[in-house]
């Protein structure tokens, strides 16, 4: 039975997913093709619609829709929930567990194992096999599996418990970066093209919508100002996740219980003030009650967040600081000791030390667990320096009795591990400044920038800024641009990805976006800048500075317009002749101007008599193609066709003639053109572009009676444009 | 992972003489708007053998390889004009790049 496939079924997806007519633009827009594709796509869907018996609605200036959506949804055979997920392709296996456990986690009641063969598309014996890894992995996490005949299966915990399970969920489906984006995506209702991303996609969409997303984004943003502070990505987005979760149980009367004694202390932090001094907004925008257990967690999750910024003086906690710069000091002593490094004048280490330590210290103490994404590769790349971290961080929380944990550890490795990149050989005189984009905090973003400057001496990076920041950093003397993050905006300088833990094909790719950047900088020099007129104006006096500016503009532009220009090539006086003019006459028709202009290359030694009858054809065969500006005609050949030196002729005419082309007829100046090869003749070629676009210089030409003065005319032009005179 | 490079492509006659200056001058023009692109150019026996998200040629060359699988087209009537290269490359050049992620 014929199915649709590939984007038409997601056309068709996207089309049900949205209430209101979708124009054919935004379709291709958003699939990344064009509209007579999209078109296309709409023909074959509709004809498929027509066979199920659904009309698929198209007016002009409104949009297309579908008409009866329930009928098409099931002629897509496509499962839906109250979720609006859809499991009509094939999963793989990780796939399919991937999809029992958010299954079993959002769900109320109890399932069956058909009912979750159903939602998969395998059999009910596939789906018993699953079930143990996923009764595993539910185990772990202090879940219970309760199963009853005829019933199925229905899970049992507490709210916090089942919190922290989703949490897991979704951080083990999604790295950090995807998430971030997703939620910057979902504000701007991109899509992707690939399925699994679909299927992703919505189920981050299930957490909030546009609004929602927005109302907690000014949420967290206001609680930013309020305690003058602001959250890496990571951290921010694990907020909006966070919440995004909480308001979803709290609608579901699923409500997080605190003991009262925690509580209790919490309310007097400054983060659960500022917490609940915006909740009221939440709490009308979404119609749900916040209860204080709810702000007890916010305010948790709040303290554990890690902090972009500066070091914020607390003056609430002065007591806790002391000790905290006494234990700091005492690791950094430790872990150096350990490696054999002295790390103790790294003055940026304390400070990122000391910003870390803060916010770490109440995750473990209120156990807000914290998730490294990168922990396994840290573990093995860095495992030295792991080891001693580990040693010398579980002596510190010791004294704080506290246990530290792997992921902990991870972060405080960065931070050592960037510490001793810097101690390494100094850096050599940088040629490029870069600015990084970073999303898990300082610790990464501090630990790829020294990397990145010992692994490469002509980079400088000149700062690390967080993603919804770029554009106002990017300037003029910035060169390069280098982010764990992709980046959506169009920034106009030179961009590389690369994982924040730097693996080899990242180093290859700075490696060649640096060549890139040589080749630009030696072969395309930028314009005339304030710095440079500084400079100038600092040793000499200058009579006319717009004609300055004016002239190193185009000596600049004309130089190295083009890689391939070299400095032996010839100019456009030096490839013309007198001898190869004629100025001023009368021909009657185009194939005499054209067999003029020949016969004067003929003559003058630059080509076969053969290539005369080659510059008509040419001409014939394309469309008068040669009468490439108003009243200008550039009549030649191909090398091939009997050229033997690169070499120009000229012929102005007295009186127009047609050659039939379709604007810029009649022609009065004929430039013929042999070339024996596409190189020898580009410097020329593009000096006489710029002469063809100067009104006032061929006004001149065309007034000019002797061949001399032709030449003058043109060697005045290269003198003014170049700067030079040709020898 | 480098950024996402826009191709375009000139075509002339001959490929040594039109199709070298617009390729010229465009590149010049996009330098200036801080527009990044790679420029090829060719012939018109050659030129349905590129790949390119943008064709710039004049309307008579057009006309001859109107089949070419290149939906995006700018049509110049001036080749030595960069000021028509402004007006009609620049924008579409743009939109391109904000398009392309």
């Amino acid at each position: 039975m014929y199915q649709l496939t590939g984007r038409c079924y997601m056309v068709v997806q996207y089309l049900l997913m949205h209430d209101a007519p979708v124009t054919a633009e935004q379709l291709a827009r958003s699939f990344g093709v064009s509209t007579r594709t999209i078109r296309y796509d709409l023909e074959e869907i509709e004809e498929f619609l027509k066979t199920k018996e659904v009309v698929l609605n198209k007016k002009s200036k409104v949009g297309i829709w579908i008409e009866n959506r329930l009928q098409a949804k099931e002629a897509l055979e496509i499962n839906i929930d109250d979720t609006g997920d859809y499991y009509s392709q094939v999963l793989s296996e990780k796939e399919r567990k991937s999809v029992i456990l958010s299954t079993l986690l959002e769900s109320q009641d109890y399932l069956t194992f058909q009912a979750l063969a159903g939602r998969a598309n395998v059999s009910r014996s596939t789906i018993i096999k699953d079930f143990v890894d996923v009764e595993k992995w539910l185990n772990k996490r202090n879940i219970q599996v309760s199963k009853k005949a005829k019933l199925g299966v229905k899970i049992a915990c507490s709210e916090k418990e089942w919190r922290k399970a989703i949490i897991d969920y979704i951080y083990e489906n999604f790295d950090n970066d995807s998430i971030i984006r997703f939620l910057k995506e979902n504000v701007h209702k991109k899509w992707q093209n690939n399925r699994i991303d679909l299927f992703k996609q919505r189920y981050i969409n299930s957490l909030f919508n546009e609004n929602e997303q927005i109302a907690f984004e000014g949420y967290f943003k206001n609680i930013e100002g309020e305690l003058g502070v602001k959250f890496s990505d990571a951290a921010f987005a694990g907020l909006m996740i966070h919440f995004g979760i909480a308001v979803k149980r709290l609608n579901r009367g699923k409500v997080i219980f605190m003991p009262h004694a925690q509580l209790e202390a919490l309310k007097l932090k400054r983060e659960y003030k500022a917490a609940q001094k915006y909740a009221s907004e939440l709490e009308n925008e979404f119609k749900v009650d916040i209860p204080d257990s709810e702000l007890g967690y916010i305010t948790l999750h709040l303290i554990g967040a890690k902090i972009r910024d500066e070091y914020k003086k607390d003056t609430t906690e002065e007591v806790d600081e002391d000790i905290e710069v006494g234990l700091v000091k005492e690791f950094i002593d430790e872990v150096g000791y350990l490696l054999g490094v002295d790390l103790n004048q790294d003055e940026d280490l304390k400070r990122n030390l000391l910003i870390h330590i803060k916010p770490s210290i109440n995750r473990i103490r209120y156990d807000m667990d914290i998730y490294n994404p990168i922990l396994k590769d840290i573990m093995d790349n860095y495992t030295n320096i792991f080891n001693a971290t580990k040693k010398a961080a579980q002596e510190l929380y010791s004294t704080l009795e506290l246990k530290v944990n792997d992921d902990e550890i991870g972060f405080l490795t960065m931070h050592i591990g960037a510490a001793i990149e810097r101690t390494k050989e100094a850096r050599k005189e940088n040629v490029y400044r870069a600015l990084l984009v970073c999303a898990s905090g300082i610790g990464t973003a501090k630990m790829l920038s020294s990397r990145l400057e010992s692994e490469f001496t002509q980079i400088d990076i000149v700062g690390e800024v967080p993603l919804d920041e770029l554009p106002e950093y990017v300037d003029d003397s910035i060169d390069i641009v280098i982010s764990t993050l992709p980046i959506d905006d169009m920034i106009i300088k030179p961009v590389v990805c690369v994982s924040p833990l730097l693996t080899g094909r990242d180093i290859l790719s700075i490696k060649s976006a640096i060549k890139e950047l040589k080749e630009i900088n030696t072969s395309t020099p930028k314009f005339v800048s304030e710095g440079l007129l500084k400079l100038i104006r600092k040793h000499c006096t200058i009579n006319d500075e717009k004609g300055l500016v004016d002239s190193i503009d185009n000596y600049f532009n004309c130089r190295y317009i083009n890689t391939d220009l070299k400095e032996g090539q010839k100019l456009l006086s030096e490839m013309l002749c007198t001898k190869r003019m004629q100025l001023n006459i009368d021909l009657d028709s185009k194939e005499q101007a054209i067999e003029a202009t020949g016969r004067l290359l003929v003559n003058g030694g630059c080509a076969e008599e053969r290539y005369i009858e080659a510059m008509k054809r040419l001409c014939k065969e394309f469309n008068n193609y040669i009468v490439i500006a108003p009243g200008i005609a550039m009549p030649h050949a191909r090398p091939e066709d009997g050229a033997i030196n690169a070499g120009f002729s000229l012929i102005t005419l007295k009186h127009g003639i047609v050659f039939g082309h379709a604007k810029n007829d009649p022609v009065r100046l004929i430039i013929g053109l042999a070339a024996t090869d596409n190189k020898t003749h580009l410097k020329a070629l593009s000096e006489l572009s710029m002469l063809l676009d100067s009104k006032e210089s061929i006004n001149k030409l065309l007034e000019a009676t002797e061949a001399e003065d032709a030449i003058r005319i043109i060697k005045e032009f290269e003198a003014r444009i170049l700067g030079m005179v040709a020898q | 992972m480098a950024k996402y490079q826009l191709t375009i492509l000139t075509v002339c006659g001959a490929g040594v003489g039109s199709s070298l200056m617009v390729k010229m001058n465009a590149e010049e023009v996009l330098l200036k708007h801080g527009i990044r692109a790679k420029i090829i150019n060719s012939d018109v026996t050659s030129a349905k053998g590129n790949k390119a998200d943008i064709l710039l040629t004049t309307d008579d060359i057009y006309r001859l390889i109107r089949n070419i699988e290149i939906t995006n087209v700018v049509i110049l009537s001036n080749m030595v004009s960069k000021s028509e290269l402004e007006e009609k490359l620049v924008p579409i050049c743009k939109k391109f790049i904000e398009e392309a992620v």
